[in-house]
């Protein structure tokens, strides 16, 4: 066996002293700089300085309350239909409402109805079959496999648990992934 | 904080989701989603909602779940060959490009 090894001459950037000092000068004078304008900030918003001692707090409380207003319309548009099925845009109001009753003409399924944007033909003919689909379902027997049966093993749980993404808004529980 | 846990952390999931699987339930929080309207742009009328889409946030415990079901109920169909050919889609080495 053979071995060739590559030598490459290290080249080292050496800087001239007298640079360093200067830069160090520029960094302490911005910091001093934004030190200077969180104070003044700090200062104006909170008040007088003698409750300094707590203001970074009372700072990031203010600033919280000041920043988690919604930035939904107090004013929506309210539904002008008379049939709450379909949406219609009525004139603006002040009822938070409003949004559950686009939610619920969103959402209704529209069955048999004249403005109906689906194949109501179809759609009849499948209802006509589920009667008999439901005494299919119940008059067959039907075995459970035993996938359905056992319980999850910890390997299954991990590798599921390894499948979610990180940095994901959490939901209700406030669990993060 | 679901990936950060350590294995008792990760067994007493375990467990809570084996009752759940056993007993066939889930909790009723679970069916409670958080809807965030998110402003679709373009110039759109705020007032109006039809300008927002709508985006759910749901539990990670749920999602967790659903995830352990979806992959049982692959196995099932995979071994058994339940789904037909036309399905590409959510099944393994499978993608709807395969259709073209």
């Amino acid at each position: 066996m053979k071995c060739v090894v590559n030598l490459i001459p290290l080249r080292i950037r050496v800087r001239s002293p007298n640079t360093q000092p200067n830069k160090q000068t520029n960094k302490t004078k911005k910091q001093d700089k934004l030190l200077s304008t969180v104070t003044q900030d700090v200062a104006h918003d909170v008040g007088p300085a003698e409750h300094l001692h707590n203001s970074m707090w009372d700072y990031l409380k203010k600033y919280k309350n000041n920043h988690t207003t919604s930035s939904l319309p107090q004013t929506t548009r309210s539904n002008a239909s008379p049939d709450k099925r379909i949406w219609i845009t009525g004139p603006p109001t002040l009822n938070p409402l409003n949004w559950h009753c686009f939610r619920f003409a969103l959402g209704h399924h529209l069955f048999q109805h004249p403005l109906s944007p689906y194949d109501e033909k179809s759609a009849q003919d499948v209802a006509k079959l589920l009667p008999r689909m439901k005494e299919q379902a119940s008059t067959a027997t039907t075995t459970t496999h035993p996938l359905f049966m056992t319980p999850f093993t910890p390997e299954e749980l991990k590798h599921e648990i390894k499948k979610l993404h990180p940095d994901k808004s959490p939901g209700p529980s406030g669990i993060t992934n | 904080m679901l990936q950060a846990g350590d294995t008792d952390f990760h067994g007493l999931i375990l467990i809570f989701l084996n009752g759940l699987w056993e007993f066939h339930t889930q909790p009723s929080d679970w069916q409670l989603f958080l809807l965030q309207p998110i402003y679709k742009g373009h110039n759109k009328d705020k007032t109006n909602p039809a300008s927002y889409r709508g985006i759910y946030l749901n539990d990670t415990l749920a999602k967790l779940f659903e995830g352990l079901l979806i992959s049982r109920l692959t196995i099932h169909t995979e071994l058994l060959n339940t789904l037909t050919h036309n399905q590409l889609g959510t099944k393994p080495d499978t993608q709807t490009h395969d259709a073209i």
